[in-house]
Order: structure tokens, then sequence, then C-alpha cells
């Protein structure tokens, strides 16, 4: 079903939103999903709807769920809320030969060796080595640094947004604060 | 001088309530509850380095919030685990002044039992106020 906030439903609203829920999921929903819903429908160059998926629960601006489609000619946003803090945190698709009967009794197994090969956690450091030089490669060439070390194929590119690298990118502008944090953890998961 | 954390207030993340008699006390609290959401045990921390701040604020609350990051970023930099020892805060020509001295060590994985890792304080009900028993601040955590 869907469930709409009308504009009126908050001062500052430029558009309606609209919640994708059964009525099961709409009576659990937490309160923080309308409000941070309708204040989404607020922000300047959002276009028809503020939407939320039947996942919806209380996010840091947006809620988890929360959709936008922001048009630029019209005043629009990128709002780091809207695309998500934990975006690519460990989350990983792979398409592999093996079967289900396969894989099921040695579930335990991959996952210990993922942690064994993924460096992962608190002051956690990867195998990777670098210059603070070769580190602004990395954050202006993407993946395709990767790949020419050989960190990766070049199928994997083919597989990932913008073959893995946006453009544009500027390393200059990142802080050498934010380089000192980086640096040892290259190559770590999270 | 305390702290608790709150699980019913972020699902994915980590929140606390940390309070002191002093301004001071609710720093070395809410430090400790940062660098507690990453190790068991802070008694295991020694304090073998030593760094001194300095930060500067207009806004008290956002000086805690700079102090947390400060000790996020250390960890991250140096894999140093460390704990405010003294600390003075005060009030400049309409700036908020800490001065304070931490204590730890390097990270050990042998004597330090990890729990999660800490990205970053968030500003999403940020709040550090006075209360009848002194100063309390509530904090969520970007783990």
């Amino acid at each position: 079903m869907i469930w709409e906030l009308p504009v009126a439903y908050k001062e500052g609203m430029r558009v309606p939103a609209r919640i994708y829920a059964t009525e099961k999921l709409i009576e659990q929903m937490d309160e923080t999903v309308y409000e941070q819903i309708s204040n989404v429908a607020t922000l300047p160059g959002i276009t028809k709807y503020a939407f939320c998926m039947p996942d919806g629960h209380s996010g840091y601006g947006f809620p988890i769920g929360g959709v936008a489609a922001m048009d630029i000619e019209n005043g629009g946003v990128i709002s780091p809320g809207g695309i998500g803090f934990d975006i690519n945190c460990g989350m990983r698709l792979v398409t592999t030969n093996l079967t289900e009967v396969q894989v099921r009794p040695r579930i335990k197994d991959l996952v210990e060796k993922l942690f064994q090969r993924v460096p992962a956690g608190v002051g956690s450091k990867g195998f990777v080595k670098l210059s603070r030089d070769e580190f602004r490669k990395v954050i202006e060439e993407g993946a395709r640094w990767c790949v020419s070390h050989g960190y990766g194929w070049n199928e994997d590119l083919q597989l990932t947004e913008e073959e893995g690298c946006i453009e544009g990118a500027d390393a200059s502008l990142v802080s050498e604060r934010a380089i000192d944090r980086g640096l040892e953890q290259i190559g770590t998961l999270g | 001088m305390s702290y608790e954390f709150l699980p019913e207030i972020a699902i994915a993340d980590q929140a606390f309530r940390a309070s002191g008699k002093t301004l001071e006390e609710v720093f070395v609290s809410a430090g400790d509850a940062v660098t507690n959401t990453m190790i068991d045990d802070l008694g295991a921390i020694e304090p073998k380095k030593r760094r001194s701040l300095h930060l500067e604020n207009a806004a008290l609350d956002l000086l805690l919030f700079d102090f947390l990051q400060e000790i996020i970023y250390l960890k991250d930099s140096e894999q140093l685990l460390l704990r405010l020892e003294r600390a003075q805060i005060r009030e400049i020509h309409g700036k908020h002044v800490f001065d304070g001295e931490l204590a730890g060590e390097k990270l050990d994985p042998a004597r330090h039992s990890q729990r999660v890792d800490v990205k970053a304080v968030t500003l999403h009900r940020f709040n550090l106020e006075k209360t009848a028993a002194g100063w309390s601040a509530t904090v969520i955590l970007d783990i």
C-alpha cells in the first residue's frame, strides 16, 4: 500500500511524502520515519515525491529506505544523508560457479577464511604500503589504480560504476589529516 | 564521572550518555566511552605514551565533538588508544578552550580485546547540557 503525507503535514514541504508499506509494517515504523521523510520533502529541487521504502527506519537526516530525486536545474542539492554513510561498506555480490549444495556445509570455513584474508576492525592495517603521493593517485584513479597494480582484473572495472573511477577527482582537495587516517587503512574493510 | 551505552537509540550505530560533576569530567567520560566502544577493557591500556591536546571552538558542544574526533583521528593515524588524564576547559575571549593531557599506548591486538571500530562522531542528536548533577552529553558514534 502507499501512504501519503500531504504538503500540509509540515511547513516547508515542497512535495508530498509517500511511504510504501503494508498495514502491519506501517504500524511498526517508528515516528522518526514520518519526521525524517517529511524533512526530505523540504529539500531544494526535490521532484514529485519524497519516498520511503518498506524497510524505512530511523536514519541520519534521511530515513533508511528514503528515496528522492533532485532536479539540479531547479536548485537541487546533493544530500550525503540520502546517499548513505555506509555505502559500499563491505557489501559484495559475487557470482561463482559453486552450487548451494557445495557451499552450505562449508559456510563456516568460508567466513573464517574471509576474516583471515580481509583485514577489518579497530586499528586494522592493510598489506598495501603507500607513500602519500601514491595514496593521492589511488584517490584520483580509484579501482583502476588497483587493477594496474595487480589487485584486480579488467573485468572488475567493467562491472563497476563509472568503471571504478569517477571523472574529476582532485586529491589536492583532501586534507592531510584525512590522508593520515586513510594511509594505514587502505586495503582494509570498513 | 560515568557513561552508559544506549542500545535503543541507534540500531546500527553506538549511542552513549556520559556524565560528570564538572565539564572536564564529562569530557573524560565521553572519551572513555568512545574508546570502550572499540576496546573491551580500558584497564588494559597502559599509559606508555602521552599527547597534549589544545582545541578551541566558539561552541562548547562542538568543543566536545572536536575532542572525540581527535581520539578517533589518533586511533586511525597512529593506532593509539588514549585516555584523558587531565583537562582544563576555559572561556577566553568568547571562545571555549580545551587543554588536555592524554595517556595510553599503541593498539596491541593480543592485550586489547577489540569490539567495533568507530569511524566518526555524528552530530545526530548530539547534545551537551548542564544538569542538576553537573554535565551530561549524548553522542551517537558512526561504527
